[in-house]
């Protein structure tokens, strides 16, 4: 839906979200910094500098954690959907966290010495932070280019030099970066020994992590539905009561292939359930101002014709629908994107025996 | 170490390390130079809604381009021929 570029794509209620984020993303570094000076005195005293880096790496993996949670949880409840739309602003604030603990721990455990802060990186001062000398910044440094690619690519420009598809085959590096970012503090942070606690939260966020992908995967999964012999090559998917007004509806045809089906005024339409923005189920989302409007990061597209309102472009495509007494009939064949076909409406006033349920 | 390729700055060059370091950091140089050229001039004519942007915003381009400018020489050149021949 990009009809000019500017810096950030910011509106009223991102910048809300982004404030609010880089507040308690601030706070959270303040708190760690002051409770630690306190918990630890004397000749256990750590300076600040070693609290900030741990500080900012811990609020780069809690970021991370819940980019990564957010995807299957909106799956699993529409509730999160909010968080959903700005997730990109979160992942760049996310690579800035882990760019000041990486640039933090290279300035204090290299440049401040003789070396050059890059030498210790693979093979500094593993003496005293890792027991194995396994060289565990070399995984954060893979895991924060990783960040680096996608926070640099996170601008809509990039969606569409990239095409949807390569731009999201791209952006699904961050599970690698994770793995990366998990090896990092495994064979750092956690082989000094420190804290049980960092273990144990790591443990609880990787299995929550995997858990809700899970969860979210069986979801997803429908049974298809087939073509009757009899009337090939049209799909039954349900009564029309089945679908709600104007509120989305999944249907999975053949080979997994998804509908998405819209009850609007009269009439009802199918469309594609994948955005053509990033491949969003649309199937999800609902009517908005007369538009089927994208649960992800609201693209709107009219039923009947699956064109984006003027002046978006975006096209996906429209499937024939048809209602036989009370059952709605599709075909699976797509029509080419953007293709209009005029919403399937009861032929006439069901009978008596047919209505009742809502 | 072995002294004879040591930096002036304390790198020793033949390590594997530094030498993932080198070619990393001419990785990122070469991709500032393309960059440059691509934001300031070459997206002009490949993204018409690009053309419309200031330089200023154009610039905020940049640090992609130079994290994946491998695949914009490809792209970049690929439109280009898209674009002569329609
Ligand atoms: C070049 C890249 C990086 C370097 C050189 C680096 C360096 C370090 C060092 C030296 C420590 C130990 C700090 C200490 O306990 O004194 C550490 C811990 C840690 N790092 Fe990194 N890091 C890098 C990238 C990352 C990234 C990308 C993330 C996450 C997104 C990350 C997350 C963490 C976490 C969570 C810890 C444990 C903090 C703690 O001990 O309490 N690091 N890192
Ligand atoms: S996927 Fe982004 S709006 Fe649909």
């Amino acid at each position: 839906m990009t009809v000019s570029y500017t810096w950030v794509q910011w509106n009223k209620h991102k910048k809300i979200y982004d404030l609010i984020m880089l507040a308690l993303s601030l706070i959270f570094v303040a708190t760690f910094i002051l409770t630690s000076t306190l918990v630890y005195k004397d000749d256990e005293a750590i300076s600040a500098m070693i609290l900030a880096i741990r500080a900012f790496g811990i609020l780069a993996i809690i970021l991370l954690h819940i980019i990564l949670c957010i995807g299957p949880l909106t799956r699993i409840t529409p509730l999160m959907s909010p968080i959903l739309y700005n997730r990109r602003h979160l992942g760049v604030m996310m690579f800035f966290a882990a760019l000041i603990h990486a640039g933090l721990a290279l300035l204090f455990y290299g440049a401040f010495g003789v070396r050059s802060p890059f030498a210790g990186l693979f093979d500094g001062y593993h003496a005293y932070t890792s027991i194995s000398g396994f060289p565990f910044e070399i995984m954060g440094l893979f895991a924060l280019l990783i960040l680096f690619v996608m926070a640099s690519t996170s601008h809509d420009f990039w969606l569409a030099f990239l095409t949807p598809c390569l731009w999201k085959s791209l952006h699904m590096l961050v599970y690698l970066a994770y793995a990366f970012v998990l090896l990092h503090v495994v064979f750092g942070a956690l082989q000094s020994e420190r804290h049980p606690a960092l273990a144990t939260a790591l443990i609880a966020g990787a299995v929550t992590v995997f858990a809700l992908h899970i969860v979210s995967g069986l979801k997803e999964f429908k049974p298809s539905l087939q073509a009757q012999e009899a009337d090939a090559p049209w799909i039954d998917i349900g009564l029309v009561n089945d679908f709600p007004m104007d509120q989305g509806r999944v249907v999975c045809i053949a080979n997994q292939e998804r509908v998405a089906i819209f009850r609007h005024n009269d009439g009802i339409s199918a469309l594609s359930n994948v955005c053509a923005h990033q491949a969003g189920p649309l199937g999800e989302g609902r009517i908005v101002n007369g538009c089927v409007t994208c649960p992800w990061h609201g693209y709107q597209y009219h039923a009947d014709n699956g064109q984006s309102p003027p002046p978006y472009t975006e096209r996906i495509p429209t499937y024939e629908l048809r209602i036989e007494g009370e059952r709605v009939l599709l075909n699976p064949q797509p029509n080419p994107p953007g293709t209009p076909v005029t919403p399937a409406v009861r032929s006439s006033e069901p009978s008596s025996d047919e209505v009742g349920e809502t | 170490m072995m002294g004879s390729c040591v930096l002036y700055c304390g790198i020793d060059i033949m390590t594997p390390a530094s030498i993932f370091l080198i070619l990393l950091g001419m990785y990122f140089a070469v991709g500032t130079v393309i960059g440059l050229v691509f934001v300031i001039i070459g997206i002009r004519k490949i993204d018409p809604v690009a053309a419309g942007a200031p330089l200023r915003v154009r610039f905020i381009f940049l640090p992609g381009t130079i994290s994946i400018w491998p695949i914009v020489l490809y792209l970049w050149r690929t439109k280009l021929k898209a674009g002569s021949s329609s």
